[in-house]
């Protein structure tokens, strides 16, 4: 008889990342003098933008693609923002909804050109990251513009006496469950795993990706609001890092870049994984020379951890 | 009036005609067998009539009016359900999920109500008899058969007028097949048309009411089971004679030394002690049912699989061969012209001259560069030899005909001066005339003093070109066919490996 495999199989690339981060974070808050319920939300709200962002770059690894164009999107979105923001609740409620209307158009252009357009998605979301970063510019040349007080401080402070960051998570993993429960969920699973399989069980796979990658625009957008919120300056080209960062986060997380297999669980994790470990870097003084090295390397020690199970497999042609 | 049928549909793909003014109907509560040699259109026709494929031009009646299907899924929809061989699931979803893809049952805040699901796909794989499948288990973690069976259950839950199995059966064992077969006749009671594709003669026999023959992309006959016997239906199959393709066959059996050995070789669950000898100058045959270990054996063989049991023998001398660069250097050299020249025999983009000088750059380089001017006379001798027709030795390979394509993988380990070749399927989807080429090429290195193992899918190249054929059966080798024993009608039943009692169990 077949033996299933356990709990602890099935969801190893998962409870890795937070094995890895609960590593980090005891060494972390073992090397703060002291530790505070203030410093978790500093260390949570660290981590959010990213968290956000990797949000969508997970939908689109799950198809089999990739997006190049988180970085630069959450730099648009973030320009955009920080420009048109004023004292009025009204007026920064519109510029809210502009702002996610823009990171979804974005991404469903990214989306259209690679589904319809049979382009690759590593090609494709390099050039338009390259299109949104000249957008940024032209909307911000040079850094600055106002972001009001009171949007900072309910994005990175606490709304009636619960963490702001704790309640933005909980909304992610809220959505994200019940996404992984909608027919698009399950098919961004389905064309990443076997497209053709997906197309012959009647799943249009091009409509899917349209959706997965105007999504992870939306999630970018979403990443580059609380990014205004919580730098309270705008800037063209300050979103650089969170492209590579977030298909790190998603590695990092369990999910295949192959598509097909992992989850935003696991994402979250390595989301957090990153911001700690430039958190204890910093900490400890580590010039950013050597910081980008270490990161660098727990990054390659991790992946390479998670594909252990490749050394398996006894068919060559498989592994190739 | 049929339920389904087809009229006058032409399909090509580039400039192979796969089929041809076809003509096809079936009607309600008949199980229609669906019959013809690899590469008679069959299904080509079958995808046609499952929305996979646009036919050129003809016309698809559903109870008389003309439908065109844009996409599986409006196929599925108008009631017309296909089961292919392994392609349609998901391996990454459930089983409940892939049975359920599409059409998941939902909550009233509109997710997918999982629970539900996987009740509701327990309950129908528990009436299919299938309940020792887990409707929770992600698809690639079942065994080959089992999946297959989750195929036929997703089949049965669309509800299909239509039910096309298309090698449905292929992976399945003695008692799955019987399994199907009531599912089937359950089908036809209710009032579905089911066509059915299937080698295995005698399952046709058993649970089809009607059949088709297709050759080359045409309709040939269409008659009731039981109104014409086996041989009548392989001939309409075969339809003509290819004696004459194949080049004569040496009298004399080779007594050659041995070049190739295995003492109990074996890989995972896929191949089992397989011993066997290839003498120079021999062509030897491996035939089988698809999927059996064939492909293994040679890829095995040729160090693409880690992990293999057992001793191999080159020229008397063990040889441990771990990869393919391993198997090129060990000791007389091994040659592989893999199943797919497009992906694991050439680089398309590349000139023929770069694909063939490929596997011996080693040997000409000289402190690592490539004397051009070498390289160059070597391509231009090959060309010549293997009446290789391209406009010149620099035009990239993906340019060429299938045939001539094949050729220049041949060439490629020609120059290697490879003692045994690993042939696999080496005339798929060639037509006859450069086939004829190839096997002429082939008696020809074997005459030359190489041994050939041959894996065909096409039963008359077995026949008519070896000297020898090993017939395999679940990763073993049943039986050695040579000399008057080596007919179709005896690799068929040695393909099929059941002994009387087995025939008798199954199709009573």
């Amino acid at each position: 008889m077949r033996r299933r495999r356990s709990f602890f199989g099935r969801n190893a690339p998962v409870l890795l990342a937070y094995l890895a981060f609960v590593i980090l974070m005891g060494t972390y808050i073992g090397l703060l003098p002291r530790f505070s319920g203030a410093q978790a939300i500093s260390i949570a709200n660290q981590g959010m933008t990213l968290a956000i962002a990797s949000l969508g770059q997970t939908l689109v690894i799950l198809t089999g693609g990739v997006d190049l164009s988180v970085g630069p999107l959450i730099a648009l979105t973030n320009s955009v923002a920080a420009s048109l923001m004023s004292d009025d609740p009204v007026r920064v409620a519109l510029v809210v909804l502009l702002v996610l209307i823009v990171g979804m158009a974005c991404g469903a252009l990214n989306g259209i050109l690679i589904a319809y357009g049979r382009l690759q998605p590593i090609v494709v979301t390099l050039a338009t990251s390259s299109i949104y970063t000249g957008c940024a510019l032209f909307v911000r040349p040079r850094p600055g513009g106002y972001v009001p007080e009171w949007f900072t401080d309910a994005l990175t402070t606490s709304v009636a006496g619960i963490p702001s960051a704790l309640i933005l998570l909980a909304v992610l993993v809220a959505l994200w469950l019940a996404f992984r429960r909608t027919r698009l969920g399950v098919s961004l699973y389905a064309i990443g795993s076997s497209e053709g399989a997906a197309f012959m069980s009647g799943i249009s796979p091009a409509r899917a990706k349209v959706a997965a990658y105007t999504l992870a625009g939306l999630s970018s957008a979403v990443a580059g609001l609380f990014f205004t919120a919580q730098t309270a300056t705008g800037s063209a080209l300050s979103g650089n890092v969170f492209t590579l960062n977030s298909v790190a986060a998603v590695v990092l997380g369990g999910t295949s870049l192959a598509g097909g297999r992992g989850g935003y669980i696991g994402t979250i994790a390595g989301a957090y994984v990153i911001s700690v470990i430039v958190s204890v870097l910093f900490f400890l003084q580590v010039s950013p020379f050597y910081q980008s090295m270490f990161q660098g390397g727990i990054l390659l020690l991790a992946v390479a951890i998670g594909s252990l199970q490749l050394l398996r497999v006894k068919n060559r042609l498989e592994v190739l | 009036m049929a339920l389904l049928e087809a009229r006058d549909v032409s399909k090509r793909f580039g400039g192979v005609v796969a089929l041809d003014g076809a003509e096809f109907h079936c009607e309600a509560g008949q199980i229609h067998a669906l019959l013809g040699e690899n590469g008679a259109g069959k299904s080509t026709l079958v995808k046609i009539l499952s929305g996979v494929l646009e036919p050129d031009s003809g016309t698809i009646l559903l109870n008389g009016q003309p439908v065109s299907f844009r996409s599986p899924a409006e196929a599925a929809r108008a009631g017309i359900v296909p089961v292919f061989q392994e392609l349609s699931l998901v391996p990454d979803l459930t089983v409940a999920q892939n049975i359920f893809i599409g059409r998941e049952p939902r909550n009233r805040w509109g997710l997918i109500d999982v629970a539900e699901m996987n009740r509701k796909a327990a309950e129908l794989l528990h009436s299919l008899d299938f309940q020792h499948i887990e409707p929770d288990i992600p698809a690639r973690e079942l065994p080959l058969a089992e999946r297959q069976l989750v195929e036929i259950a997703k089949a049965v839950a669309r509800e299909p007028k239509v039910l096309i199995l298309d090698e449905g059966t292929s992976a399945l064992g003695a008692h799955e097949v019987q399994q199907t077969f009531a599912i089937l006749r359950r089908l036809r009671e209710q009032g579905c048309a089911v066509v059915f594709i299937s080698h295995r003669m005698e399952e046709i026999q058993t649970i089809c009411d009607s059949a088709t023959v297709f050759r080359d992309g045409r309709h040939v006959a269409t008659f009731a089971m039981g109104e014409k016997s086996h041989d009548e239906i392989v001939s309409l199959m075969i339809g003509r004679k290819l004696a004459d393709v194949f080049p004569p066959r040496p009298a004399r059996p080779p007594e050659g030394r041995v070049l190739l050995e295995t003492r109990e070789f074996g890989w995972e669950d896929r191949l089992k002690e397989i011993s066997f000898s290839l003498h120079a100058g021999e062509i030897l045959g491996v035939a089988g049912l698809e999927g059996q270990g064939q492909g293994d054996l040679l890829l095995a063989l040729f160090g693409a699989y880690a992990g293999t049991r057992g001793q191999v023998l080159l020229d008397g001398k063990p040889a441990r061969i771990n990869s393919p660069t391993a198997a090129m250097r060990a000791g007389i050299g091994l040659a592989l012209v893999p199943e797919d020249r497009k992906t694991q025999g050439l680089i398309l983009p590349m000139s023929v001259r770069e694909n063939i000088s490929l596997p011996t750059l080693r040997r000409i380089a000289r402190v690592g560069f490539i004397p051009s001017s070498e390289e160059r006379s070597r391509a231009a001798e090959m060309i010549s030899k293997l009446a290789i027709k391209a406009g010149s030795a620099e035009v990239p390979v993906g340019t060429l005909s299938g045939g001539n394509q094949q050729k220049v993988v041949i060439a490629k380990w020609l120059l290697s001066q490879a003692k045994v070749y690993l042939l696999y399927d080496p005339t798929r989807g060639i037509d006859v005339g450069t086939k004829q080429e190839i096997y002429r090429l082939m008696r020809q290195l074997a005459d030359e003093g190489l041994g050939l193992l041959f894996f065909s899918t096409d039963l008359s190249e077995l026949v008519n070109l070896c000297d020898r054929t090993l017939v395999m059966y679940e990763g073993r080798i049943v039986s050695t066919l040579a000399g008057a024993e080596l007919t179709e009608s005896n690799l068929v039943s040695a393909a099929l490996n059941l002994s009387p009692q087995e025939k008798a169990q199954i199709y009573v």
